[in-house]
């Protein structure tokens, strides 16, 4: 929590299945290199894996991921043309349940 | 080589639907103890570890009975070798309980000899089984997956020396 | 003859120690299924609800559903039924395990314990052999000793279904604990147990469950099988229910230090990946309950230190309530306080929960260190361990713990600081970013819950593989939108009402296992035709519904039916759910017209009549 690095990067997440695919919890990004979550997406998806373990077709996602930026559903957003800018967390999310 | 069901301990978690659809193909209801195939679950290691006819080469089943009911055959179905009771030979005498080592046939309410009968090639306990724990798959293959396991970990291992 | 149930009841009278063997109710079975419905409406059929839980007018009953012991997946469910101790409401805790499929094959749909015993006994079942025996030896051991001395007293194969000192002790929130670590967890169960001198039920069960309708149900039953043939399913035997923690957390609704605020800064401390990779005895990997091709279950073990010791757990849910609610982001320590919620039989989440409002009522000022012994501060790993044994013990401040959070609001002049309802702790979820939950909570017959209603799952995931979601053509929801979830709430209540009472575990649903399946299993299980999907949910209703009438008669009204203070007035402080508090007030009275009830939460004439309830 003390790092405080000048220019503030995006965070994309993955979780349970989609962790395993990128080999990663957690990646940052540069926060100029993409404008919405579609941009950003597909600049992490550096691989056929990556990509199919993420969208169904080109600019669609898979019907069982759910995209969150800073907790948020951007299907209750603008979708994958959801902004994203420095400092948002953006979460990828395979269905899980818990109990 | 023909198939047979294999058996992956590593991947066992001990739920006993084996044992339930087994007893559900055999005897039409659901109860462990009629079934063909026993786990035995070791909770504190997190390990189980199901137990099945093995189909022996040269059964002592078949070898002590008197009847000469059991017989070592090749299921039509899927082509694996198969040890088979015939009823109507069958008198119960329960020789071949004692015979095998395994512990895998007994005699039930029906008053003959019960055992793995493959269910017409299609084993009801390697269907339900999801997390792979068994397999009815080619013997020979499945050694080969399992030297090969083997090879893995010792490259690991080697490679961490 | 009957199908999937067994047809018959298991009568003990505790008091006089007679036994009985009585028929089961056709009409009953066919209206109220099995398990939490079958129990409660014999429960409600037989006592004065307004009686002492803790007195021998209460009854304590064991009810399987006509899916225990099947080939179902995750058949493997028994739901104890009786008026808790904690709440005054009805409680219905449910638990997996081989004694559950094993009162089946003994025989059995419902076991029915009534009055008290003089002296500690324990009850040995050995299919149509029934035994009281006295239980003076193992009286005081714990749960898992006491399953062992049982079993070597019986038979080995005998599965054991008992209470630990906290049911003795008459903790309010005591488990029932059965087999391996598992328990019925919620509303002290045990400490009803407790109060009738019981220590354990043993079962040997030898006959089958038969089907009416054999190749209907391996359709049903292969259908089902298929559903849970998926990626995730993998990933949730990996890493079991803890794997939702930091899902939870994204979303800004994780408990924390007393559901002040939803986020922390140690949730990846304490996710279920960190558990999976380290405590757990075999890496990313589960063992199953009988018949679940899932597998979520955990043995956990600390090999040296101060926490040393293997065990059961810990689920998503105690590590919300040991963990993130108590400031404490020692896996170890969370891990512990687990086993000796086991082995005491306690349930963790009230456990842990109460322990977390004590934490902050100290650090308030409002509860004076004398009484406590030590200084009680969030983030203190040793307390939690320590006072989850001193609970169980009725020992020092544990005697104050051990009547839940609420009586303890009460005894230091604010209940502010109690975070459930209905005098029942929250599990782990904060409701205030989960409208639809926050709903949920307030309206649960036995106070608040997780999985009585399953709104979180709607909340966090919009959609589930469900007929009530998919019939209304819903893509998305919003966990912050109100106005959308009355008409949800109340039919996934509904529909939790018949997975409770299936004998199926709740998660081969969460897993997308839907109604229609669960329907085919049921009806070619019993022959009974349940009116295709309309009939099959006006049965869950009719269960919401009794549950609800039980209250009422037990002079538990509606003005129950709320959240603490700081879930309705004061906003979140941070991460996502930042300014929301849940806006109960405006969802209460549609919630209310929906379900038939009057303003004051009192069925009307017309939906008792059209659910057939005098």
């Amino acid at each position: 929590m003390s790092s405080v690095s000048v220019e503030r990067a995006l965070t994309v997440r993955f979780f349970s299945t989609v962790k395993k695919v990128f080999g990663v919890g957690e990646v940052e990004v540069a926060s100029g290199s993409a404008v919405d979550v579609a941009e950003l997406l597909a600049s992490v998806c550096d691989s056929q894996e990556k990509t199919r373990a993420v969208f169904a077709a080109a600019g669609e996602l898979r019907g069982d991921i759910t995209v969150l930026v800073n907790g948020r559903n951007i299907a209750l957003l603008q979708g994958l043309l959801t902004p994203v800018g420095a400092g948002d967390v953006v979460a990828v999310v395979p269905p899980m349940a818990g109990g | 080589m023909a198939k047979m069901i294999n058996v992956d301990i590593e991947k066992c978690t001990g739920c006993g639907v084996c044992e339930l659809q087994c007893s559900f193909r055999h005897h039409g209801e659901f109860n462990p103890l009629k079934a063909r195939i026993h786990k035995t679950i070791y909770i504190e290691q997190m390990m189980a570890v199901p137990v099945l006819c093995r189909q022996c080469e040269d059964p002592w089943c078949a070898r002590i009975c008197p009847a000469g009911a059991i017989t070592k055959g090749i299921d039509t179905h899927s082509g694996a070798p198969v040890v088979t009771v015939s009823e109507e030979k069958c008198v119960g005498c329960k020789m071949c309980v004692l015979a095998c080592p395994y512990g895998c046939i007994s005699v039930g309410d029906g008053g003959v000899a019960e055992k793995c009968d493959l269910c017409n090639g299609v084993p009801q306990c390697v269907k339900f089984c999801l997390r792979g724990a068994l397999s009815f798959s080619d013997a020979a293959e499945d050694m080969l997956d399992r030297k090969q396991k083997v090879a893995d970990a010792l490259l690991t291992a080697y490679q961490e020396a | 003859m009957m199908y999937g149930w067994t047809g018959n009841i298991l009568r003990v009278d505790l008091t006089t120690g007679t036994t009985t063997v009585e028929p089961l109710d056709r009409d009953k079975a066919k209206n109220y299924i099995g398990g939490r419905g079958l129990g409660v409406k014999y429960l409600y059929d037989e006592i004065d609800p307004a009686v002492d839980a803790l007195s021998p007018q209460n009854k304590l009953l064991f009810v399987t559903g006509p899916l225990t012991g099947t080939g179902a997946p995750g058949a493997n469910r028994y739901v104890v039924v009786t008026k808790s101790p904690l709440t005054g409401c009805i409680a219905n805790s449910t638990a997996a395990g081989d004694f559950a499929c094993t009162m089946k094959y003994a025989g059995y749909d419902l076991i029915i314990l009534e009055g008290k015993s003089e002296k500690p006994v324990y009850l040995w079942i050995d299919d149509d052999r029934i035994e009281l025996r006295d239980a003076a030896e193992i009286w005081g051991l714990d749960s898992e000793e006491t399953i062992k001395a049982v079993q070597k007293a019986t038979s080995l194969r005998a599965k054991v279904a008992c209470i630990g000192p906290a049911g003795e002790n008459l903790v309010r929130f005591a488990c029932v604990m059965n087999d391996a670590g598992r328990a019925a967890g919620r509303s002290g169960v045990g400490a009803v147990m407790g109060s009738k001198n019981l220590k354990a039920v043993a079962v040997h069960g030898t006959k089958g469950v038969k089907v009416a309708d054999r190749a209907g149900f391996y359709q049903a039953m292969d259908a089902a099988f298929k559903t849970l043939e998926y990626e995730y399913v993998e990933e949730f035997h990996q890493t079991g229910t803890p794997g939702v923690l930091s899902l939870v957390h994204e979303f800004g609704v994780l408990p924390t230090r007393n559901f002040s605020v939803g986020v922390n800064d140690f949730a990846d401390k304490i996710s279920g990946e960190t558990l999976a990779d380290t405590l757990s005895v075999r890496k990313r990997m589960g063992v199953a309950c009988p018949g679940c091709p899932v597998a979520c279950g955990r043995v956990t073990k600390i090999s040296t230190g101060k926490f040393a010791g293997q065990g059961f757990g810990p689920e998503y849910e105690t590590i919300g309530m040991f963990g993130s609610n108590c400031g404490v982001d020692d896996f170890e320590a969370i891990a512990a306080a687990n086993f000796v919620c086991n082995r005491m039989g306690m349930d963790t989440i009230s456990t842990g929960n109460s322990i977390a409002s004590a934490m902050e009522m100290f650090e308030k000022g409002l509860i004076p260190e004398s009484d406590i012994g030590f200084p009680l501060e969030f983030g203190d790993a040793d307390a939690i361990v320590k006072l989850a044994q001193m609970t169980a013990d009725r020992e020092g401040f544990g005697d104050v713990l051990a009547d839940g959070s609420y009586r303890m609001g009460e005894k230091y002049g604010t209940t502010d600081y109690f975070m459930g309802v209905k005098k029942q702790e929250f599990p782990s979820y904060d409701p205030r970013g989960l409208q639809g939950m926050g709903l949920g909570y307030a309206t649960g017959p036995r106070g608040a819950c997780h999985i009585r209603g399953e709104a979180q799952d709607l909340d966090l995931y919009g959609v589930m593989n469900w007929r009530l979601t998919a019939d209304r053509g819903l893509e998305v929801l919003d966990p912050l939108r109100s106005d959308d979830k009355p008409p949800l709430v109340k039919d996934v209540q509904d529909w939790f009402t018949m997975i409770d009472s299936c004998g199926m575990c709740n998660f081969m649903f969460f897993l997308m296992v839907d109604e229609d399946q669960m329907r085919q299993l049921i009806e070619t299980a019993t022959g009974v035709d349940m009116g295709g999907y309309e009939g099959f949910m006006r049965t869950g209703e009719r269960v919401f519904n009794i549950e609800t009438l039980f209250n009422r008669r037990a002079g538990i009204t509606n003005e129950w039916d709320t959240l603490p203070k700081r879930m309705l007035e004061t906003p979140m402080p941070a991460g996502p759910a930042k300014g929301q508090v849940v806006r109960l007030a405006e969802m209460l009275p549609e919630y209310y017209e929906l379900r038939g009830w009057d303003d004051n939460g009192n069925i009307s004439d017309a939906k008792r009549e059209e659910l057939g309830l005098a």
